[in-house]
């Protein structure tokens, strides 16, 4: 008799970056390094757990700009030149290592063997297509593919109903597009919900989607099974909410598996540590050291300064991945079954979602971690089942209904990350676009637009869809790449607002919109009329 | 700066690499034309001036609200043309109202055309600006939308069907037993502590909060901030 249910929901999401009018461009490289060591890696093991009978099952959110920048020729090209490129500095690397820094050697065989099996999922397994990859993967019943919203907008900042209406229904067309069925549930964006989004999932036909905490602790009525339970709001759709202590278990800096002085560590890259001559063939034209993403330091200890960190051993680092593994697996089921005592019996469910670029970027044995649950949640199938939530919907366990608190799983819980002195400049800019945006497709609501003109409404969209990416306010409130990010959001409103201007004034830069529609060439099914008034 | 494909060894080196490989066509490089000049230019030409009358009130957090609003046209110059020498006596001001019972808050609108509110949790606030002269009514130029602040603590509230009903000292015992301790503060059935949090809600807000960095608004000074690649 199992004590209680496990679901493991990983959110995958890049914005949507793209620069054809560079031949090389720093941030894209954000897209290659999700490649390398997430997407693919996670394909090669759910496939073989998959293949080995272990029955993986999770939920995985793939962007609608994921999808939509894994499918696109022009990034898929130059992924291929990232890989070769980063290749040649492997193989480079173990002559090196094993001349003049045996310490670093086990890393280095590491990196040149993982890399050629990159290479060869890439070109020959999945032929540049992983987008096909976690269709099979969805498919054969191994995942559940969620949305999000088009450009992970954050729907409770857009101001009107028009804009987080496209925001969903866009991500629902884009869905079809690329997995040929339609989407059972959503990942909110930022996990940022208010009341009403409810109306517009439930007209896109979504079942359920993923909120923080206290979006159900603090709802109303109180829950009677905590987060134990998936709740539903009074139009049906069901609510799955985070599990806290599991967060933790991964997520914190103090007690947190990525911690392990065994685990390598993020910040201390080949980039910056090998002369800046050797490097030069594997860096951009301009010569500028970056992250290479070849790491052989190990994280040592909480409060070793990077200069002392001790050499990565890649196989002592997989082997605590799996006994950190054998672990978490195991304190689910001892909180499950205590928790099914304070149920009343109810047997509990454990909502888990993290960023699925955690797993191998920013952890770099995650998906080894991964692999591990996965083979000890088959090994103790009896103890804990392992769900997706349209699974556990399936089960038609009666749903308590309740009112949710507005919330978000940032930073304080609610919407500062996004909304704070360093950002609320974004917004007057973008609602402004937001209302004139269902202005125009209002002027054409009984009448057809010509074909010029079309594009024109279209594109219009794209680029206002593209400015409410959440993206861009979190990393000027995090003070990341905050020129980039304030670059791009600025870009996005001035080229709505030429398009729009054209588009009223009833004369339309064709060379203009081509141009503009070469840049930023996301969401090809896109229908303008999303945003009529509603 | 757009770059040539030829222009750099690792240029070189991934053309090479992506011929070895032959399937996949050689990466789209940058035209330098007119039109794509142009393009980057139309990004360099910012803002597209807001003209229009609007006034929009944003949660931040339980505790915390952000408004912000533009004119179409000066206010001052309306206000002239309408009261003569009245409006001398009149002051741009920002007025938060606490829906449920009315009360107000009132101060001079900064320059900057946004504020920050401090408030409290489980309220409805809005916001307008107008005109306001002492002893006189207020003029309202711009009404915000409503916002409801979250609650910062469990419901008082048990469901009212019966399979999920639950003691609030039962629901405080699922918290503590989910390491969930910290959702439980000032919640259902500790009376003590609502009534704590409820003496604190008298006003209809904290405070206004002066900021430190201006609401900003897309301007060129904005955009000097952030050179170009």
């Amino acid at each position: 008799m199992p004590h209680g249910f496990f679901s493991l929901i990983l959110h995958a999401h890049l914005p949507f970056v793209r620069h054809p009018e560079h031949s090389e461009f720093l941030e894209e490289d954000w897209l290659y390094e999700a490649i390398t060591e997430v997407y693919l890696p996670l394909l090669r093991t759910l496939s073989a757990l998959d293949a080995e009978g272990a029955r993986p099952r999770l939920a995985l959110n793939l962007s609608p700009t994921l999808c939509e920048m894994l499918a696109d020729p022009l990034l898929q090209t130059r992924y291929t030149r990232h890989l070769d490129n980063l290749s040649a500095l492997a193989d480079k690397e173990v002559a090196r290592t094993r001349a003049t820094a045996r310490p670093f050697l086990p890393a280095a065989r590491m990196y040149r063997r993982t890399l050629r099996a990159t290479r060869r999922l890439w070109h020959e397994v999945y032929e540049h297509d992983l987008i096909g990859g976690f269709r099979k993967l969805q498919d054969a019943g191994v995942c559940e593919i969620m949305t999000c919203g088009a450009t992970h907008g954050f729907l409770p900042l857009i101001s009107t109903t028009e804009a987080r209406h496209a925001q969903i229904q866009v991500a629902v067309a884009n869905y079809q597009k690329h997995f040929g069925r339609r989407p059972r549930g959503i990942w909110l964006p930022e996990c940022a919900y208010t009341e009403g989004i409810e109306t517009l999932l439930a007209e896109a036909r979504l079942e359920y989607f993923v909120a923080d905490t206290h979006a159900v602790l603090y709802g109303e009525p109180r829950p009677r099974h905590g987060v134990y339970a998936p709740v539903k709001l009074s139009n049906g759709v069901a609510v799955f909410a985070r599990d806290i202590e599991t967060s933790q278990q991964v997520w914190s800096s103090l007690i947190g598996y990525p911690g392990d002085p065994n685990y390598r560590e993020f910040y201390r890259d080949v980039g910056w540590d090998a002369p800046l001559e050797y490097l030069l063939p594997h860096l951009h034209a301009d010569g500028a050291r970056r992250h290479l993403g070849l790491k052989y330091h190990r994280v040592t200890g909480r409060d070793v300064p990077l200069s002392d960190k001790r050499p990565y051993r890649p196989y002592r680092a997989r082997r605590r991945a799996a006994l950190h593994a054998a672990h978490f697996v195991d304190e689910r089921i001892k909180q499950c079954a205590r928790q099914s005592d304070a149920l009343g019996g109810h047997l509990p469910l454990i909502t888990s979602p993290y960023d699925a670029e955690l797993f191998g970027h920013w952890w770099f044995e995650g998906v080894h971690f991964l692999e591990h649950v996965f083979r000890e949640l088959a090994r103790r199938r009896d103890e804990i089942v392992t769900v997706a939530p349209a699974d556990y919907l399936a089960t038609h366990a009666r749903l308590q209904t309740q009112r949710l608190s507005p919330s978000s799983w940032g930073a304080e819980g609610y919407y500062k990350v996004w909304l704070n002195d360093s950002n609320a400049w974004l917004y007057p800019e973008q609602h402004a676009a937001e209302a004139r945006m269902t202005a125009l497709a209002e002027r054409y609501r009984a009448a057809t637009p010509d074909a010029l003109t079309l594009r024109a409404l279209n594109q219009a969209a794209r680029e206002l869809l593209l400015a409410e990416a959440s993206d861009w306010a979190f990393q000027i409130a995090h003070a990341t790449t905050v020129e980039y990010a304030a670059r791009r959001f600025n870009s996005h409103i001035a080229r709505f607002n030429v398009l729009a201007s054209d588009i009223e004034a009833g004369h339309i830069d064709a060379a203009r919109l081509a141009e503009i529609e070469s840049r930023d060439n996301l969401f090809a099914e896109l229908d303008y009329r999303v945003y009529l008034s509603r | 700066m757009n770059l040539r494909a030829d222009d750099t060894p690792e240029e070189n080196h991934a053309t090479e690499a992506v011929a070895a490989h032959g399937d996949v066509a050689a990466p789209q490089l940058a035209r330098p034309s007119e039109v794509a000049r142009a393009a980057d230019a139309l990004d360099n030409i910012l803002p597209f001036a807001l003209r229009r009358d609007f006034i929009q009130l944003l949660l931040q957090s339980p505790h915390r609200l952000y408004l912000y609003w533009t004119f179409a046209h000066d206010p001052h110059q309306t206000l002239r043309a309408a009261f003569g020498e009245l409006a001398e006596h009149y002051r741009l001001t920002v007025r938060l109202v606490k829906v449920e019972t009315g009360e107000e808050f009132l101060l001079d609108a900064p320059r900057a055309r946004a504020q920050w509110f401090e408030v409290y949790p489980s309220h409805v606030y809005r916001a307008e600006v107008g005109f306001h002269a002492p002893g006189r009514p207020f003029v309202r130029l711009l009404s915000s939308n409503n916002v409801t602040t979250p609650p910062n603590r469990a419901s008082h509230l048990s469901a009212t069907e019966q399979d999920f009903q639950l003691a609030a000292d039962d629901f405080t015992q699922l918290l503590a037993g989910a390491a969930y301790e910290r959702y439980a503060r000032g919640f259902a059935g500790d009376e003590r502590e609502a009534a704590a949090v409820n003496e604190t809600i008298g006003a209809p807000i904290a405070a206004a909060v002066p900021q430190d960095d201006p609401a900003r608004t897309l301007s060129p000074a904005t955009l000097d901030e952030y050179p170009h690649r």
